[in-house]
């Protein structure tokens, strides 16, 4: 337990080297603790990818192919290949990113889908539309309301989450009128109760970066499902926070 | 017949001692350490104690009327074998191997063939019979001897009842053939609140703990959860409003607690029916009580970890609680009025789900040690941890009998989540024979 404690959090692929490099010296002959981790970092990289799947469709073909070998030898508990394939993952997952942006024909489908750009001026305009009647139809255009994934007991949002939730900040900015819920959930393992617990704090530092990026905290609804609406028979794919928006 | 009698007790004792040694180590206590030496957690006891079950044959129920509108027949005996086979102190013979027309004999010693039942391998026969007569049944049940070629009189007298009361005579025949054999009466007859997962839903059950007589309780919204008895009516946590709210009811729901937020883990306190439970409206988990006629409610944790699973004591006096505020979940326990709280379990890195004993001196509660989780006892004043269960998958949730004798938990041996029972001493482990699989969050009516 506290392996797995300690290692939830090592994102740059060099410390984890070092730190399976050490491990493997000492831990020579004993089977060595799975780095939780791992697959979660690797499809954050690829659902900041998603994009990709339209506008540079071979490289994030590429990329997936990655992140089910990295799972698949995960699962097999092959984690020393687990750990090259998600690292190759993340390194594919950023080229079809930059492929998706180069893509002239994606930029002008999506205007408004820039990263980090919080209320920018498109959001002025579409703040003066009133058109409040209309049903959860895209008011500034299509939005991919990403999921987001955390560690085993963990409810830390991680760099690959932020920026998906910067890109979910960036359109409620310019949809003002739009409510989100925010439903936290939790994979099988531990106590029904607890992980409705934990589910809720997943749901709730969401809510709060979203808040802390400028947006109107009446505007976003928590919700915890615990380990009572499971996603996939995968741990990792489990432990997620899930997006639903309503107009008014 | 007393001979064999204590040949049984002793055998049951021989089992129990056996058990004492199989359940301390791994989790262990005090200075052992995590790992017990490997023979001592090695003992296999199932096999070898498998023989030392007492044999029982019961033959097909006699009807001794001309009609059977409820198909007593089928019933009687079928509940009679699931029954003693869930008991786990009686190996049931299979009547394919009786080699003789059973139907043949009668329900007295006189009338029954002893010599017979010795070559099948039977220690006990069990006969039961009825009559119909209009709505009334006449219900005669019989203990047999096979060494002593005698009845045994366990306490039970044939009686003539309504229709409907033929199953809880049943039941309370085979209770106290449980007390003959192992000192204490058994627990059929009563209820065990469960949650089933069915189609992508979860939804609140209530069984026998033969696993008859199946009821739905919720019905409304896709996911009901974590239910509690309130005497003899259920709360529960339902979706149905699309916030977890704390309910009772089946069709008609009546919520008793709808803050925003979770509103889970009701545990009714004994004597007063307060509720305490879990609420996030001070934007964590704190445990509360409430006051369901009034609806006042009393904070009473402060904290800003998660405090979930209220469990009270048997006198009301004390409650169990689940805190990560020490790093993961663990184990503390606290006065009725919130003040006193203490951690008790220091074992283990996630510790969950406990359940005050009705004897008020352990909590049963789910441990996690490596990568599986396990059902563990600690004692209250002492802290001493004891395993109860170990390499059968998951085991999750127990929750005590009425009277602190068994446990039922769920488990994923096998590979799909089942109700299972055991003594308070860890063996044996049978399962509730319910159809389906998804079964968990069980709560022992008490």
């Amino acid at each position: 337990m506290a392996a797995e404690k300690t290692m939830a959090h090592t994102s740059q692929p060099l410390r984890r080297t070092a730190l399976f490099g050490a491990l493997a010296l000492l831990l020579a002959g004993c089977p060595k603790p799975p780095p939780e981790g791992l697959i979660t970092d690797a499809r954050g990289a690829l659902a900041l990818a998603a994009d990709a799947e339209r506008c540079a469709e071979a490289e994030y073909r590429a990329t997936v192919l990655l992140v089910d070998k990295a799972q698949a030898a995960y699962d097999a508990k092959d984690y020393k290949s687990a750990e090259k394939f998600a690292d190759a993952a993340r390194v594919q997952a950023e080229k079809a990113r930059e492929a998706a942006r180069q893509n002239p024909a994606c930029r002008e489908q999506e205007p408004t889908l820039g990263e980090g750009q919080l209320g920018g001026e498109n959001g002025q305009e579409e703040l003066g539309e009133p058109e409040p009647e209309q049903p959860a139809a895209p008011l500034s255009g299509p939005h991919t309301w990403t999921t987001i994934y955390f560690d085993f007991d963990s409810f830390e949002i991680s760099t690959a989450s932020a920026e998906i939730l910067n890109g979910h900040a960036a359109w409620l900015k310019l949809n003002p009128t739009v409510t989100l819920t925010v439903a936290g959930h939790c994979d099988e393992a531990g106590s029904t109760e607890y992980n409705l617990a934990l589910g809720e704090r997943r749901a709730r530092v969401v809510v709060n970066y979203l808040a802390s990026l400028g947006l109107d905290r009446s505007k976003l609804r928590v919700v915890s499902y615990g380990e009572e609406a499971l996603a996939s028979d995968k741990d990792n794919l489990n432990r997620r926070a899930e997006f639903s928006v309503k107009s008014r | 017949m007393n001979q064999s009698r204590s040949l049984s007790r002793l055998l049951l004792a021989a089992i129990a001692s056996l058990l004492l040694f199989a359940a301390a180590p791994a989790f262990a206590q005090n200075t052992t350490p995590a790992r017990a030496p490997e023979g001592l957690t090695t003992i296999v006891v199932r096999p070898s104690s498998y023989d030392a079950l007492t044999k029982v044959a019961v033959p097909d129920t006699y009807n001794l009327g001309d009609t059977d509108p409820r198909g007593f027949k089928e019933s009687m005996a079928k509940t009679i074998r699931t029954c003693l086979g869930i008991a786990g102190f009686f190996n049931v013979l299979s009547p394919d191997r009786y080699f003789f027309d059973s139907s043949r004999e009668g329900i007295t010693a006189p009338s029954t063939n002893f010599t017979n039942w010795y070559n099948v391998g039977a220690q006990f026969v069990v006969k039961a019979a009825f009559r119909v007569a209009t709505n009334q049944v006449r219900v005669d049940l019989k203990l047999f001897d096979v060494n002593t070629q005698q009845e045994v009189d366990i306490g039970f007298k044939g009686s003539t009842v309504g229709l409907d009361a033929v199953q809880p005579e049943v039941y309370r025949f085979i209770n106290l053939m449980m007390k003959y054999f192992t000192g204490n009466e058994g627990l059929f007859g009563t209820r065990i609140a469960y949650v089933a997962r069915t189609r992508g839903s979860k939804q609140v059950f209530v069984t026998g703990i033969d696993g008859a007589q199946v009821e739905a309780v919720s019905s409304v919204g896709p996911i009901n959860i974590l239910p509690a008895w309130n005497g003899a009516q259920l709360v529960y946590t339902s979706f149905a409003s699309g916030n977890p709210d704390l309910v009772t009811g089946s069709k008609t729901l009546r919520t008793l607690s709808g803050q925003p937020g979770l509103n889970s883990g009701a545990s009714v306190r004994p004597g007063t029916g307060e509720i305490a439970l879990t609420l996030t409206r001070d934007g964590n988990a704190e445990i509360y009580i409430l006051n369901p006629a009034t609806g006042a409610l009393k904070r009473c944790t402060n904290n800003p970890a998660e405090d979930v699973s209220a469990s009270w004591s048997p006198d009301g006096s004390r409650l169990a609680f689940v805190s990560d505020r020490s790093g993961g979940p663990q184990i503390f326990v606290m006065n009725g009025d919130c003040s006193g709280e203490r951690r008790l379990t220091f074992r283990g890195s996630y510790n969950t789900t406990p359940d005050w004993s009705p004897r008020g001196d352990l909590i049963a509660f789910t441990g996690r040690d490596g990568v599986r989780q396990d059902i563990f006892t600690v004692e209250v004043e002492s802290g001493f941890i004891e395993r109860l269960t170990q390499d059968q998958g998951d085991n999750e949730e127990p929750s005590w009998s009425p009277d602190g004798q068994f446990l039922v938990f769920s488990s994923s041996r096998g590979g799909k989540k089942k109700l299972y029972i055991m003594p308070a001493s860890g063996f044996p482990q049978t399962e509730i024979p319910l159809v389906g699989s998804g079964f968990e969050q069980p709560a022992w009516q008490r």
